[in-house]
């Protein structure tokens, strides 16, 4: 199978480079070596800590941050060599939804402006032709179309989001990268965003790359699964097999982490405990040992590579669960 | 798509400003008198019997009359009416160099703050270069080595009122661009300058002419001080500050000549300074001293 996007190798280190300044300079690495495919029509959860990098890949894909390493192929392009002007064309092919829809949209001008530009920017297309298009999309997204006279601020947040989903899909994308797109949004209209988000994957078969921290999303809404950990992938495969079967220590607590809600299974949860250590200043080894029950010798002196084992399952560890 | 659709946010910006001019009577009353002089200067002719460079010898130095509403000057010429004519010039100097500080100071303030790295360092350096000398100081110099034309008082109005606008545009910039609708418009392949012209500017919009009614009126009073100090329009065409200028050869047995026209300046800035003041409690409650 032949994926749609396929990220290869990608690192991503934010550094300083001051120009005479007395400060020394510093370096926080953000993505480390990074790889994945995404295939056509499927959706592909990247859960994690906050902190753990999972913004920045989301940006990394889109080249809204240009990587430090590694390459981006989508549809057969490496959008990472591509001049600026052609970068700019890609760009409607990969669409992105933001986490706060509150910020995601400019206050300053109505919806039918936000929803033609994207059109008059890349097709060339005036506002009065655009409209039969603004009104399908609106359609589509389940939002009135009296809505194109309307600012962002006339709307709730559920709406707003909606809105921003029409946004990203006015332009026909092959993919979107979805960044906490529902995670500021109340737990019922969370739902009607995720069906309706689902609803359109089946209607135009589209890709999803979906950035949450809500495991309880990722069990219902994606095929496959990215577990990350300060920077790195430390587990990934089908939702379902990852979840009940995990590997990783790490996925392991993820999953005992994520409430049941229901009284009689719930057991007594070895929670981890500290925090996410600085991508300043990463421990050494396995970045996950100095937090891991599982920790041996070997942890503090190797970082362990991932492996692939059956069933399109790969993990890194040491010292893996049964 | 109804009409009161289409009304909603026209409609709802008309009734705040209506309720700021309840709250701020001071500014309203700023606003006013604005409008009233900039009429006023519009139509002179209509409204004085005068013309504003026409010579009286015999009428010289005279204080207030029927004829002559508020006196007449050194050469016998009307002061109301030249006041009318001069705060035409005045005004045109004032708020064109104005206009033209805040577009040109805000695009390099924009530019600045998005770009970031050594573009931001470099522009921002040479505004704090320009802001390092005194304001009347660098007027000066651009007029005193260019000449005295409307022209050239212009652009030297402008290059000292231009730093300020940059400032107050780059800070808002580099908020504005860690926004997720910037970072959405650059991830729907939208070009630098449009996110700049079209998503930051607007958003910007705001702080800026509130300090733009300020500067304007701190404009205005530039040009008196150059044309009090002799780099104003050439004469006879009068300016507010050509005019305060003359009367002071007979401030003692005439100061009226002088104090009238003084006046206007006073009233011109001071009504852009209230109608200032209430915009920017208007737009930042937080400023309110």
């Amino acid at each position: 199978m032949t994926g749609l996007l396929i990220v290869d190798g990608m690192g991503k280190t934010f550094g300083s480079k001051r120009f005479l300044s007395m400060k020394p300079a510093y370096s926080v690495t953000a993505l480390r070596n990074v790889s994945f495919t995404i295939a056509k029509g499927e959706t592909v959860g990247v859960v994690g800590e906050s902190g753990c990098g999972k913004s920045t890949l989301a940006r990394c894909v889109l080249d809204l941050i240009t990587p430090t390493t590694g390459s981006v192929l989508f549809d057969g392009t490496d959008l990472t060599a591509l001049d600026p002007a052609s970068k700019r064309k890609m760009r409607g092919r990969i669409q992105m939804i933001f986490q706060d829809p509150y910020s995601s949209l400019n206050g300053k001008r109505t919806i039918g402006k936000t929803l033609a530009e994207p059109l008059y920017v890349h097709q060339g297309v005036k506002f009065k032709d655009a409209l039969p298009r603004i009104h399908a999309v609106l359609d589509e997204v389940g939002m009135p179309r009296s809505a194109v006279d309307k600012y962002p601020h006339e709307f709730s947040g559920g709406q707003r989001q909606r809105i921003a989903i029409a946004r990203a899909l006015i332009l026909e994308p092959d993919l979107i990268v979805a960044d906490e797109s529902v995670s500021a949004l109340d737990v019922s209209v969370q739902a009607q965003v995720l069906l309706l988000l689902r609803r359109i994957q089946q209607e135009r078969g589209l890709s999803y790359l979906f950035i949450t921290h809500d495991l309880g999303v990722v069990r219902n809404f994606c095929d496959r699964v990215l577990v990350m950990y300060l920077g790195s992938i430390v587990e990934s495969g089908p939702v379902g097999e990852l979840l009940s079967n995990p590997k990783h220590p790490y996925t392991k607590s993820l999953r005992d982490a994520a409430p049941i809600p229901d009284v009689g299974k719930r057991q007594s949860l070895a929670l981890l405990e500290g925090e996410i250590p600085s991508p300043a200043n990463p421990p050494s080894g396995c970045a996950f040992h100095p937090r891991c029950p599982r920790a041996s010798e070997i942890c503090l002196r190797e970082a362990p590579a991932l492996q692939a084992t059956y069933d399109q399952r790969s993990f890194a560890c040491h010292n893996p669960e049964d | 798509m109804t009409l009161a659709d289409t009304n909603t946010p026209q409609r709802t910006r008309t009734a705040s400003l209506l309720r700021l001019a309840r709250k701020n009577k001071l500014s309203a009353f700023g606003l006013l008198m604005f409008t009233l002089i900039v009429l006023a200067s519009i139509f002179a002719p209509f409204i004085s019997p005068h013309d504003p460079l026409d010579q009286n010898i015999l009428d010289r130095l005279q204080d207030r009359s029927a004829e002559y509403i508020l006196g007449t000057d050194t050469f016998g010429r009307d002061t109301f009416t030249r006041i009318l004519y001069g705060l035409r010039v005045s005004l045109m100097i004032g708020l064109t160099s104005t206009f033209l500080a805040m577009v040109l100071g805000c695009s390099l303030g924009i530019i600045a703050g998005y770009r970031g790295g050594w573009v931001d360092s470099l522009i921002m350096r040479v505004m704090d270069m320009l802001l390092a000398f005194p304001t009347l100081i660098t007027g000066l110099f651009i007029v005193a080595v260019l000449g005295a034309n409307f022209v050239n008082i212009v652009l030297a109005i402008t290059v000292t009122i231009l730093p300020k606008f940059a400032r107050v545009a780059r800070a808002p910039t580099i908020a504005l661009k860690e926004r997720e609708f910037v970072e959405a418009a650059r991830a729907l392949g939208y070009s630098d300058i449009r996110i700049m012209a079209v998503h930051i500017a607007p958003n910007i919009l705001g702080e800026v002419v509130v300090l733009a009614s300020l500067w304007a009126a701190y404009a205005i009073r530039i040009e008196a001080y150059l044309s009090f100090i002799g780099l104003g329009v050439a004469p006879p065409t009068p300016t507010l500050g050509t005019m305060i200028r003359d009367g002071f050869n007979h401030i003692l047995d005439a100061p009226f000549v002088s104090i009238y026209p003084g006046f206007a300046v006073l009233l011109v800035v001071l009504s852009l300074n209230l109608v200032g003041d209430g915009l920017r409690d208007a737009i930042d409650p937080k400023l309110r001293d």
